[in-house]
């Protein structure tokens, strides 16, 4: 009687931590799908200008307060690429070396261009820290709500017609150079980019949560 | 004086070692995420958050093996309970003053929970555990089946942690669906 109780009890412990170990699984599948149905994606993209729609104009002024216009066919052929960030965003400050980089690379038609909201006091520091005196900064909630940005740091590449060639989630040095790459190859998602890169690998999770790029390219 | 059984001691014991040691290697990992989020929660000067950054993770992995070891089971017990208050503290600071899109880091990136109200319930409960493990043991010796209850306790626990954290980090995703469809 009493090996048969400890047997039951052990038995039971078992059982019980598969069934918690179950129940993790399943919670963390939920997560993914989340990522994967959430962002702006096929909810309100419909809404935000897509992959090969001309830019609304934004008539803006920088905090140097010098005045910008974004999104207007340009005589000097240059391309805008509009990176929004946020002084709370750590993968913000992890990108911003890399930004530079990549835009100093393809200085000789591509202007850089850092968006945020909030307040000017906060991103004076931010600019200060990491040394954006250089690039044009502006504070404009209207254009994160007119491209839909729900995650940062999020790119939007404009080119020299006012066309937006490319956007998305920016996280990796990779991600960004799909956005640089799209105005010369043509391609304007991460995930098109990416499918080039490794063409049997499934979708990378980092590539999934910008899922909402994919859909949008096919409507668009 | 209330005495508890050796059984509840360690298998809270073994529970919370693991969870610790695992939010220090998740924030090891990538520490200058972490080090993003310590300076978001905006309570440390700027020039000592790197410090505080590297500080957090080397204390939570020494409780976690002083709270495994007889000689300094309490005083392990005290430091994570000191630990937790201050991470309360600085939860709550932020909550109260608006800041609820930073990231806790309270696993590294690996998980991004914003910050609510759930993470003071959660640290409270863990403080109420080590509060437990603070208390006299009874003398019983442990006996093999005992040893089984600790490790299978223990790990469910810590399983259904991991599962609660992910619950409310899938939280404020779901509620972007809801606003999304209304």
């Amino acid at each position: 009687m009493h090996d048969a109780l400890v047997i039951s009890h052990v038995v039971l412990w078992i059982a019980v931590l598969a069934l918690s170990a179950v129940v993790l699984a399943l919670i963390r599948q939920i997560g993914v799908l989340h990522e994967r149905i959430a962002p702006m994606g096929a909810l309100t993209m419909d809404k935000g200008p897509k992959v090969g729609d001309r830019s609304p104009v934004f008539e803006l002024t920088d905090l140097a307060h010098q005045p910008l216009t974004l999104g207007a066919p340009r005589d000097d052929l240059r391309s805008s690429l509009l990176m929004f960030v946020s002084p709370t965003c750590p993968v913000c400050k992890k990108l911003l070396p890399i930004v530079k980089s990549v835009v100093a690379a393809e200085s000789q038609w591509l202007d850089l261009i850092f968006t945020s909201d909030g307040e000017p006091s906060e991103q004076e520091g931010f600019i200060r820290k990491y040394q954006l005196g250089q690039y044009s900064f502006v504070l404009s909630s209207e254009l994160g709500m007119t491209y839909r940005v729900s995650k940062l740091p999020y790119a939007v590449l404009i080119d020299h017609e006012g066309i937006v060639r490319a956007k998305g989630l920016v996280n990796t040095r990779e991600h960004l150079e799909s956005i640089v790459a799209a105005k010369q190859m043509g391609i304007g998602s991460i995930q098109e980019y990416l499918k080039n890169l490794h063409p049997h690998d499934s979708m990378e999770p980092a590539a999934a949560i910008a899922n909402g790029e994919k859909g949008n390219q096919h409507h668009g | 004086m209330i005495a508890i059984d050796p059984t509840i001691d360690w298998t809270i014991s073994v529970a919370l070692a693991l969870i610790f040691v695992a939010s220090a290697v998740m924030k090891l990992i990538d520490l200058n995420e972490f080090h993003g989020a310590v300076e978001n929660y905006r309570i440390v000067p700027e020039q000592i958050s790197g410090l505080v950054a590297g500080a957090v993770p080397i204390a939570e992995i020494a409780g976690a093996i002083g709270l495994m070891l007889p000689a300094t089971h309490r005083s392990a017990a005290m430091l994570l309970s000191m630990l937790l208050i201050v991470f309360t503290a600085s939860i709550a600071i932020n909550l109260l003053r608006g800041r609820r899109n930073i990231d806790c880091g309270c696993f590294g990136p690996a998980l991004r929970q914003q910050l609510s109200w759930w993470l003071p319930a959660r640290n409270a409960a863990m403080i109420a555990m080590l509060a437990i493990v603070m208390l006299p043991a009874t003398e019983r010796p442990l006996a093999p089946l005992d040893i089984a209850t600790i490790a299978f306790a223990a790990a469910t626990l810590a399983v259904l942690y991991s599962a609660a954290n992910y619950l409310v980090a899938n939280a404020p995703h779901l509620r972007a669906l809801e606003i999304a469809d209304a």
